[in-house]
């Protein structure tokens, strides 16, 4: 069991997966209860956009793909507010038009498929050094703003108009909250893969709510199953020779369907 | 109790509201007083709903002018003045989890600020107001597990948490059943006279509104009524109301 841990890059996946693991069920969890939890998928589509260019341009994907789904965030929140498309049709055309740009941009650069599809399907192998430096550093800032704005992303996500009454900075903390998810769902990248991310933002959340808890407690189950799931991923990747991002998705899946079992039992 | 019916916690001046062409308020003045338990009726679509909104700073009117304790509205900043219990239960398809204790903690989110976590002043003040509304032994429930009335009773909490000089309240018992709706009626009344808090209530409920509040705000569009219930009542509340298309809700309930 312990010669895994002499392998350097099972220990940077780890690494990289427990900060993602705790990330992502914060953000996830606000999500899900404000019913925008596709936003997590348009955005990790939006992100593939940004890898192609990173892929192109021989800048690192993580960072241009950084740069793509801060800035779509912020245009998909403005035009939410403006009223003039539904939320989701709006969070639609962002996920068609990034991958139909994505598509163009990948057949332009012919020759990057393999490292392609590592960023599709996550694969920590190949997570370097300086990319857990990235990971940490962005889940401290998603950690520092969710800490920091936490009593107000509650409030607003039960009642977004009593807080309003309230006097908080209801506009604000919104368009913070959009632009932190996107660097939720880009640092995760390495881990799941573009296509998976979703799945560890919403799924731990989810099962969680099934415990009907309080929302401290709510938030402690959502972090401890994506803990829980991204460890028995990357070990069941390491020992079956699977891609990280399957399983850890299907660990937690696992976990959500058992919660399902259980509660109809009771 | 005795309170100052004469000092103006908030002014309408002229107030009106379009929705694209439609108007949906009409040249709207009128003042309420500290102490003033406040009913303001009229049907559905007739407006009540908007001005409520307008007052709460949630939609801005395209004419008049609207001071909350003396100030204009759009420089008011002191909203934990303002206690806002709103129409909606917990209805939702995935219960939201919170306890009753988390929903009522965050009437104090905006008295505390940003950045700062609630204190043990803080906490005191929740405990005060879930034993306010009666519901203590409720608190470490989650808010979806209570009843219309429990839950209204819950936000009521959230709202007297914040240390409100002025509650406004939605519509508060749209489906509630009727002896829990007298039940929460005999929680206002506590609160107006013993508390001295100002209750500013919207109902399309006309019999609520006759016996519980002390003034009244008939708006259709237009207001065409405010003033004391009692005045109200000497000038045949009927005959105010037909010819003005409201009458039919006398007789709803």
């Amino acid at each position: 069991m312990l010669q895994l841990f002499n392998y350097s890059f099972i220990v940077r996946g780890l690494e990289a997966g427990m900060i993602v693991a705790l990330i992502c069920p914060l953000i996830g969890l606000f999500l899900v209860l404000r019913r925008y939890s596709l936003i997590a998928d348009t955005l990790s589509h939006v992100s593939l956009t940004g890898i192609a260019i990173g892929l192109i341009t021989k800048i690192d994907p993580l960072i241009t793909a950084l740069i793509t789904t801060v800035l779509s965030s912020l245009i998909i929140d403005r035009l939410r507010l403006a009223k003039k498309v539904y939320g989701e049709s709006a969070l639609s055309i962002f996920l068609s038009g990034s991958l139909a740009l994505a598509i163009l941009l990948i057949s332009v650069g012919r020759g990057f498929n393999v490292n392609l599809f590592n960023y599709l399907f996550g694969s920590l192998v190949t997570v370097k050094q300086t990319e857990i430096y990235l990971i940490a550093l962005l889940g401290l800032v998603v950690f520092a703003v969710i800490s920091l704005f936490f009593k107000e992303l509650f409030f607003i996500a039960f009642d977004e108009e009593a807080a309003r009454v309230s006097g908080l900075p209801v506009g604000f903390i919104n368009t913070l909250f959009i632009i932190i998810t996107a660097i939720a769902i880009t640092m995760s990248i390495p881990v799941v893969g573009i296509l998976l991310i979703s799945a560890l933002v919403v799924i731990p959340a989810v099962t969680a709510l099934q415990l009907q808890k309080s929302f401290l407690t709510t938030i402690i189950w959502a972090e401890v199953i994506s803990v829980v799931s991204v460890v028995a991923g990357i070990f069941a990747a390491f020992y079956l020779n699977l891609p990280t991002g399957g399983s850890t998705v299907l660990v937690v899946l696992t976990i959500f369907v058992l919660t399902l079992l259980f509660k109809s039992h009771k | 109790m005795s309170v100052d019916h004469t000092a103006n916690i908030l002014e309408i001046d002229n107030v009106c509201f379009n929705y694209g062409k439609e108007e949906v308020l009409h040249d709207i003045s009128f003042n309420i007083h500290r102490g003033d338990y406040l009913g303001i009726i009229g049907p559905n679509g007739g407006g009540k709903t908007t001005l409520l909104r307008i007052v709460l700073g949630l939609i801005k009117p395209q004419c008049g002018q609207i001071r909350l304790f003396g100030q204009d509205i759009k420089n008011f900043k002191d909203w934990s003045k303002i206690g806002y219990v709103p129409q909606k239960h917990v209805d939702f398809q995935v219960k939201f989890p919170a306890t009753v204790k988390e929903v009522v903690s965050m009437g104090r989110f905006g008295k505390r600020g940003l950045f700062k976590a609630l204190n043990s002043e803080d906490s005191r003040h929740i405990k005060r107001a879930l034993a306010a509304v009666n519901m203590t032994e409720y608190q470490d429930r989650l808010i979806s597990d209570l009843s219309g009335g429990q839950q209204q009773r819950v936000f009521i909490a959230r709202a007297l948490a914040g240390e409100p000089q002025i509650l406004f309240l939605d519509e508060p018992t749209a489906g509630i059943d009727f002896q829990t709706q007298e039940e929460f009626y005999a929680l206002l009344k506590k609160l107006n006279k013993d508390l001295g808090l100002t209750l500013v209530l919207v109902s399309h409920d006309i019999g609520v509104i006759a016996s519980e509040v002390t003034e009244v705000a008939c708006i259709n569009k237009k207001l065409i009524y405010y003033g004391q219930l009692q005045e109200l009542r000497k000038k045949h509340l009927l005959d105010i109301f037909y010819g003005e298309g409201i009458s039919h809700l006398a007789h709803q309930h």
